[in-house]
């Protein structure tokens, strides 16, 4: 195995790496093939992508457990995973098969729901470990995808893996990066028009990151584009490619960064992928420029911190959005991109709807990236005070950047201080949720703030190319605790409630049509509120902090919610030592205290259900 | 003057010394402390308009540059008053030109002045393990859900396995944890500083320092400077 592991870095190198076949090497995978996710979709009583559907809305039109009857929910059953790092994502369900996977080393059990989870299959993946340090922030995973009978699993060493749902049998892996230049995964796939589409991180390691679509059949790569570089690697259309309304012109990338600066320039792309079928688009962001020291690397950095529209069969991109040009605070891009129909100023919109990680909820037209709405989510977001709306300024759809809090301005080696959000952002990975029935998104967000300060770092492959250190604590001056978990309307950009947490909200929300809204807290908690006002209805503390994201799935007629818990991912970071108190000595509240009094590992799936009449 | 050796022999053994700056003490400084301490003492006060600044706006700065670039930066140049009171937790004896301070040992060790301010090597220590250990070691080196506390590590790690354990990394697999550290054996981010990163963990270590950026702090040193820009390239 070894060797086989050895031989796809090789071939990674030399940039077009071949797939590695379960059979002989000369014929193709054996054919599997099964419903398509697209038709699985239809059905609520299936989970068969990790935020419900191609929209990533998080979504169930389930609605056996209400408001009502929520507070009588119980454990239904639990499932070790033998692992003990940061657990995050979701199971699927489909049909009969519950599919769970874990952290490095992404194993996956096939569980039977008509035999009290009873493993049908199980793989475990055989991964260097010394792929284990170069995983920014644990080894978590974020989730199995499938399609057409198939099962795909991104693994931490970035090989991508497609197993025979029935049996667990390997049909093909290939490598998709170098971890020993950084190249690490942590992300779900997103299958499509009989394709996988992958994403890759590594933007602490100077890796110049890449979307990648391949064969579903094969795994023969079809296409790859990266977020900075000559046009021809962008996949982008000088003419054709707009950015809020006009076309982006020749070598958009390359004018925005400091001779090859780019080839080390992030720009990662390990957050969600949805997509449109109709218009037969995908959208994704794209995370932070490499390094986190912004002097270093002068321009705006294209197209990092960027929203994306690509077409998945030829990967050319629609249009894009920079966020946050030339970023200066690791407000990391990534976070899931719903969609959603919805009407702005009285006017039915196709709606794209983003929680930055810079604390902007954005909302864009997902045509034709048409900027609608930009406003804060949280209200400690203190680094911009807006984005330019009229479209007659230069400076159009630009954060105004507040200069106190630019760490650009304040300069190398000089410690920028009270800074909202933090690095982690006014929102992680942790997916938000929408309920068409009330029109409003549930977003687990952060409440953290942060000192920054840059200085100069040097650059070599496959080691740390961070260049600055931070400090972070919570939102000052507000209710003392690291998250708050809210609904928001994003036609408006308005918060319409806000529930406080003492831990930042990490786990992602389910939204469901008994009007129960659900999600996960860091101390362990699998919370249940109601979707129209917030109100608290039902809590459950499960064996970990959670991290993972609420599913739920009908099983004999009978509806289930599941998550996974398990601490760590960046939250875990924490959970030694809390966060400093910037008001200790004020006597300020027991929120600050380390997680680690609350929680320690281990990862479980519990699954709760309403009790038999 | 026996650990040293060993030092050395780790040192090479991983391949890592070339750019250490002020890595131990250097052997024979201690011929005559007490001179050379004096001797130090009046260089480093004509060398050490303490500025980093790169480029000398004069010739008698450039002149001070250049004898810079020739000094010594292990040389002792100060020594710690017995007769001051200081924490229970400062080992500090001695203090190099390029501004480290050592122990009875000649390990390298935080020190509080008299001013209350910490020395350089802490405040340096402080930024460098912020950008490279931070993320897996946690804030304030208090550990993470996946590598341990440093604060507790040093209790019983010694300086000699400190740079090994960062050289080489670390590797404890089994079927219940995976943890792996990697080898930063040729990233200049943590091996220019590793004695300031060391400095710095061993002042959490031994509760000199709070869990906060050590803000006052003395200024860098001139010869530190030079040394820092000749290992890490800019």
């Amino acid at each position: 195995m070894k060797h086989i592991g050895l031989a796809a870095a090789t071939a990674c190198l030399l940039a077009y790496s071949l797939p590695v076949m379960a059979d002989d090497a000369a014929g193709a995978p054996k054919e599997v093939t099964g419903p398509t996710a697209a038709k699985l979709m239809q059905n609520p009583n299936d989970w068969v992508a990790q935020r419900g559907d191609y929209a990533n809305t998080g979504y169930s039109k389930l609605d056996q457990i209400t408001k009502d009857n929520v507070k009588n929910l119980q454990v239904a059953w639990t499932f070790s995973t033998g692992v003990l790092r940061g657990h995050e994502g979701s199971p699927l369900v489909i049909g009969d098969v519950m599919y769970v996977h874990t952290p490095f080393p992404n194993i996956v059990y096939a569980l039977d729901l008509n035999n009290e989870g009873r493993i049908i299959w199980k793989y475990t993946p055989k991964q260097d470990p010394e792929v284990i340090p170069v995983m920014c922030c644990d080894t978590v995973n974020r989730g199995l995808a499938y399609d057409n009978g198939k099962v795909f699993l991104h693994q931490a060493d970035t090989n991508v893996v497609a197993l025979d749902a029935k049996t667990g049998q390997e049909l093909w892996k290939v490598a998709n990066g170098d971890p020993k230049k950084g190249a690490t995964n942590t992300a779900t796939v997103l299958p499509v028009n009989g394709k996988i589409i992958v994403g890759i991180s590594g933007g602490e390691f100077g890796v110049q990151c890449h979307v990648t679509a391949y064969d579903e059949n094969t795994g023969k790569r079809v296409w790859r584009a990266f977020s900075e570089g000559p046009d021809n690697e962008l996949l982008v259309d000088p003419e054709k490619t707009t950015s809020l309304g006009k076309p982006i012109g020749k070598d958009s990338s390359l004018k925005t960064w400091e001779g090859d600066q780019w080839k080390t320039g992030g720009g990662c792309t390990w957050g969600w992928f949805s997509y449109d079928p109709q218009l037969n688009l995908f959208y994704y962001g794209s995370g932070n420029p490499s390094t986190w020291n912004p002097k270093q690397r002068p321009g705006d950095n294209k197209w990092s911190m960027t929203l994306w529209a690509r077409n998945p069969d030829t990967g050319m991109a629609k249009w894009v959005y920079q966020m946050t040009p030339h970023d200066e605070w690791d407000y990391d891009g990534i976070n899931e991109v719903p969609l959603v129909d919805q009407k702005v100023d009285g006017k039915e919109r196709k709606l794209l709807v983003h929680f930055d990680r810079n604390g902007y909820g954005y909302t864009l037209d997902r045509t034709d990236g048409e900027l609608l709405v930009a406003q804060h989510f949280d209200p400690a977001v203190n680094w911009s005070d807006y984005v330019q709306m009229d479209k007659s300024k230069a400076d159009y759809g630009r954060p105004h950047v507040v200069a106190k809090y630019s760490t650009e301005h304040n300069g190398e080696d000089n410690n920028s201080k009270g800074i909202c959000p933090a690095a982690l952002g006014s929102k992680d990975e942790q997916p938000s949720a929408f309920s068409p029935k009330t029109g409003l998104f549930y977003v687990p967000t952060n409440h953290v703030c942060m000192d920054y300060e840059p200085f100069k770092v040097s650059y070599t492959p496959g080691q740390p190319y961070v260049g600055a250190t931070l400090s972070m604590y919570p939102a000052p001056n507000s209710h003392g605790g690291m998250g708050n978990f809210i609904a928001w309307d994003a036609t408006k950009g308005k918060i319409a409630w806000s529930d406080p947490e003492q831990f930042s909200a990490w786990g992602g929300a389910l939204a469901t049509a008994g009007d129960v809204v659900f999600y996960g807290t860091l101390e362990g908690y699998l919370k249940a509120v109601d979707a129209h006002s917030g109100k608290l209805l039902y809590k459950f503390k499960t064996p970990s902090g959670i991290i993972g994201n609420v599913m739920t799935y009908v099983h004999k007629g009978k509806q289930f919610v599941a998550v996974y818990s398990g601490v760590g991912g960046w939250a875990g970071i924490g959970l030694a030592a809390g966060l400093t108190d910037p008001n200790a000595g004020l006597g300020a509240v027991g929120g600050y205290a380390a997680l680690n009094n609350y929680t320690a590992l281990g990862g479980t799936l519990t699954v709760f259900s309403l009790p038999n009449q | 003057m026996a650990h040293r050796s060993t030092l050395a022999g780790i040192l090479a053994s991983t391949a890592i010394a070339i750019c250490l700056i002020g890595a131990a003490a250097r052997p024979g400084y201690a011929e005559d402390p007490s001179k050379a301490g004096e001797q130090a003492a009046a260089k480093s006060q004509v060398a050490s308009p303490t500025g980093s600044s790169a480029a000398p706006e004069n010739k008698a700065a450039e002149d001070a540059q250049k004898q810079l670039a020739n000094e010594d930066p292990t040389k002792v140049v100060k020594k710690a008053d017995a007769a001051e009171e200081k924490p229970s937790g400062d080992l500090a004896v001695e203090m190099q030109a390029n501004g480290m301070w050592l122990d009875k040992d000649g390990n390298p060790t935080p020190y509080f002045a008299k001013n209350g301010e910490m020395d350089w090597f802490t405040f340096s220590g402080y930024r460098r393990y912020g950008a490279n250990c931070l993320q897996c070691h946690g804030p304030d080196a208090l550990g993470s859900s996946y590598a341990p506390s440093l604060v507790d590590a040093l209790k019983t790690v010694d300086y000699g396995t400190f740079l090994q354990t960062v050289a080489a990394g670390k590797k404890n697999v089994s079927n219940s944890e995976n943890l792996v550290m990697p080898s930063f054996g040729d990233n200049k981010n943590v091996q220019c500083y590793i004695n300031d990163i060391y400095v710095y963990i061993r002042a959490r270590s031994l509760g000199l320092l709070d869990r906060q950026r050590p803000s006052e702090h003395q200024p860098k040193p001139a010869i530190y400077g030079t040394q820092e820009t000749a290992c890490i390239g800019f």
